[in-house]
């Protein structure tokens, strides 16, 4: 029939649409704030956290904060003082890196939604001699996933249709098709690179104090 | 915000500390052997310019999560 040759497919419907647009501008503008925050982490911490290393060029020292430790320690009496125990205060001293005081917190982007319901219809009247009815209904699902920059992204959505057609005997015909295409998006954000994380539990951890050749007992 | 460290002298317990009162000289506790630490005198100035560039550099990370959180659509 020639008057179904001028009613778009679903296909055909959809394919003009500017889906990658639509789904990922935000998407792509989150995700480009995103890797600026993660360049702005790499600086700081390069920039504020180390220093060059003068002989070796291309290696990096962390800054390291020199931090003096006070406890309380019990000495016994001697004779001088009749044998009363007193308590004197030793200071010893350990190194930290600045990293690990001031450590790069977590800050990122939470999570893009992207949710959006389209509607596309076609329709196609005409008068037409021959009789003909039918009509179609569909509906279908569709779920995705997949890594968008440092997002873990996923997409659902659906699509229904529905098709009729009529003719009335010899007078008009018309036909119709419509679609209703409703996106939902989340992405949500990725962990913190276990790399990351075993350098900094790493430097964390690695506090041993080193006693102060100077360090005299305070009397209390 | 708390940094946790491991107590250096215990090492049983953690001890919170805040950067920005750690820079101006305050001590903290072990709340297991009560040790107390502080920053030393010659490290005072690396930490203080440590506490003010990652005051800087998390005015800069809001700036871009906000402009992260809240993208246009193109
Ligand atoms: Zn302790």
């Amino acid at each position: 029939m020639a008057a179904e040759s001028q009613i778009l497919s679903m296909g055909q419907q959809f394919s003009g649409l500017p889906m990658g647009a639509l789904i990922g501008g935000p998407l792509e503008a989150a995700a480009k704030a995103n890797q600026q925050m993660a360049m702005t982490q790499l600086q700081f911490m390069m920039i504020t956290c180390f220093n060059e290393n003068s002989t070796k060029k291309g290696s990096y020292d962390p800054i390291m904060i020199e931090m003096t430790l006070d406890r309380g320690v019990i000495e016994p009496g001697t004779e001088e003082n009749g044998n009363k125990p007193s308590i004197s205060t030793m200071t010893t001293s350990f190194k930290l890196p600045l990293l690990t005081i001031i450590p790069l917190n977590s800050l990122a982007v939470d999570d893009v939604k992207v949710d959006f319901e389209m509607e596309v219809k076609s329709s196609f009247a005409s008068n037409n001699s021959t009789e003909h009815k039918s009509s179609t209904a569909e509906k279908a699902s569709f779920s995705a996933g997949g890594n968008v920059g440092p997002f873990h992204v996923e997409v659902h959505g659906s699509v229904s249709h529905n098709s009729s057609s009529e003719a009335k005997s010899d007078t008009h015909y018309k036909q119709s098709n419509s679609a209703k295409y409703s996106v939902s998006v989340h992405a949500g954000q990725l962990p913190l690179p276990q790399g990351v994380k075993t350098i900094i539990d790493a430097y964390a951890k690695n506090v041993s104090p080193v006693t102060l050749p100077a360090a005299e007992p305070v009397k209390s | 915000m708390l940094i946790n460290i491991e107590c250096p002298a215990c090492q049983q317990d953690t001890i919170k500390i805040e950067p920005h009162m750690l820079a101006q000289g305050a001590s903290f506790s072990c709340p297991t052997c009560l040790v107390k630490i502080s920053v030393a005198q010659s490290s005072k100035n690396d930490i203080v310019k440590g506490v003010e560039a990652y005051d800087a550099y998390k005015n800069r990370l809001a700036e871009l999560q906000e402009q992260g959180n809240a993208p246009e659509l193109m």
